[in-house]
């Protein structure tokens, strides 16, 4: 019992390292786009259909003024209307920037499809949590090594992982690994995983690679894959507690969990995660 | 409106709020739906009634100011909308923010599901028939090995 309370005790001071770590990360990444979001809230700010305009006639007519109570006005050269949002657009680099997918296939990055991308972060997720449950019984147990060079490859070899986890399950008799509930899932030990980008709207959670890999690992045990919407990038699943959600590319933001339904915490929420 | 009120989830004030609405749907193809909205005015500001149409109105006209437009994705619509874009008169800003906020109201105010009224942005819109005749060919390419 002492050994068993010592190791939780390290587990738990590793665990507060690794906090440690990402939130001094999000904090700096924070500050990258701190910038880019106080822009924007500048112009979006200044941007109200109340606001005055010079009178027509004028050499500046038209034009959007500060509206300053003194009488001090300034002629303010943000645009309205369609400029506005082609300002904003540019501005964020919205749905006009293009993230190409890319994965690392034997040992170098390789472009694939945003369908491809999507193919391998939902079968390495399901790989790994199939790998997680067979250590649970065998620690030592490792799957056979493969070596791939193309995509299709990847996916493929992470299929068998799975398989061969799978079956490793069988015949230990531990054959069923229980679902995490959602809530569970996205907030494991009541811990918030990921972070708000600056300027994001509420509901939206950014998160690193170890904590994305987990949270998906998790959200696809038991879940089974339903039909997507048409506009959809990406695949649809359905889990046992009634929870659904997808896994897509973001054109903008990559590799992106959406959820049907808000998940409430605290004092905050998810319907989306992106990685980052 | 009552511009003041903080909320009880974050702290966030409602100009917060909306400016979330307005980088998000820029931000992601799949855009901003009137559920966060709804939910956000009900469970994050407590608001119902006449505040809450207000609160509504205002999302709205955020996202319609920077030419969003509403469709529905039937498939995950809790109200029984049927999929595709949803117009109003000569679609204005001004038309989808009343139309939006009239059929709203006349279907009892309900909170929403994920595909109801998403508002997406003419470049979104572009990426996602992308995506549609993308799958298209590869269910065809599918069918033709099948």
């Amino acid at each position: 019992m002492d050994h068993e309370t010592l190791d939780t005790s390290q587990l738990s001071r590793s665990e507060d390292a690794e906090r440690a770590r990402r939130r001094l990360f999000s904090e700096v990444l924070g500050l990258g786009v701190e910038l880019r979001f106080l822009r924007f809230q500048y112009l979006y700010r200044k941007y109200s259909p109340d606001q005055p305009r010079v009178p027509a006639g004028n050499p500046d007519g038209g034009q959007w003024t500060g509206g300053d109570p003194t009488g001090e006005d300034t002629i303010v050269d943000e645009p309205a209307g369609d400029d506005f949002a082609e300002a904003l657009i540019d501005l964020i680099g919205g749905p006009n920037r293009r993230q190409t997918p890319t994965v690392r296939v034997g040992g170098r990055e390789v472009e694939v499809t945003p369908g491809q991308a999507v193919r391998l972060e939902v079968t390495t997720a399901q790989a790994r949590a199939a790998e997680a449950a067979v250590r649970e019984i065998d620690p030592t147990w490792r799957p056979r090594a493969s070596l791939t060079e193309t995509v299709e490859g990847e996916i493929a070899a992470a299929e068998a992982r799975r398989s061969e986890a799978e079956a490793r399950l069988m015949e230990l008799g531990g054959g069923y690994l229980a679902p995490l509930d959602t809530a569970q899932c996205l907030a494991l030990g009541g811990l918030r995983l990921g972070w708000r980008e600056p300027g994001a709207g509420r509901g939206i959670e950014t998160v690193d690679r170890v904590s994305f890999d987990r949270i998906l690992s998790e959200l696809l045990v038991g879940a089974r894959e339903v039909q997507s919407p048409a506009s959809y990038n990406g695949r649809s699943f359905l889990r046992s507690d009634g929870a659904r959600f997808g896994v897509r590319w973001s054109n903008s933001n990559g590799p992106t969990i959406d959820f049907a339904d808000d998940w409430f915490f605290s004092s905050w929420r998810i319907n989306k995660v992106h990685l980052k | 409106m009552k511009n003041e009120l903080r909320s009880r989830l974050d702290g966030g004030t409602m100009d917060d709020y909306v400016a979330g609405y307005v980088h998000e749907v820029i931000d992601d193809e799949i855009g901003v739906n009137l559920a966060s909205i709804v939910s956000d005015g009900r469970r994050s500001f407590g608001l119902e009634g006449d505040d809450l149409v207000a609160y509504v109105r205002r999302g709205v006209a955020a996202l319609a100011a920077i030419g969003a437009r509403p469709e529905h994705w039937e498939m995950y619509s809790r109200a029984g909308h049927l999929d595709g874009p949803v117009h109003y008169g000569a679609d204005t800003p001004e038309e989808i923010v009343e139309g939006v906020v009239a059929e709203w109201i006349a279907e009892g105010m309900p909170d929403l599901g994920w595909g109801d009224y998403r508002f997406i942005t003419a470049e979104g819109r572009a990426y996602l028939d992308e995506v549609v005749e993308r799958k298209r060919r590869e269910a065809a390419a599918s069918d033709d090995h099948g």
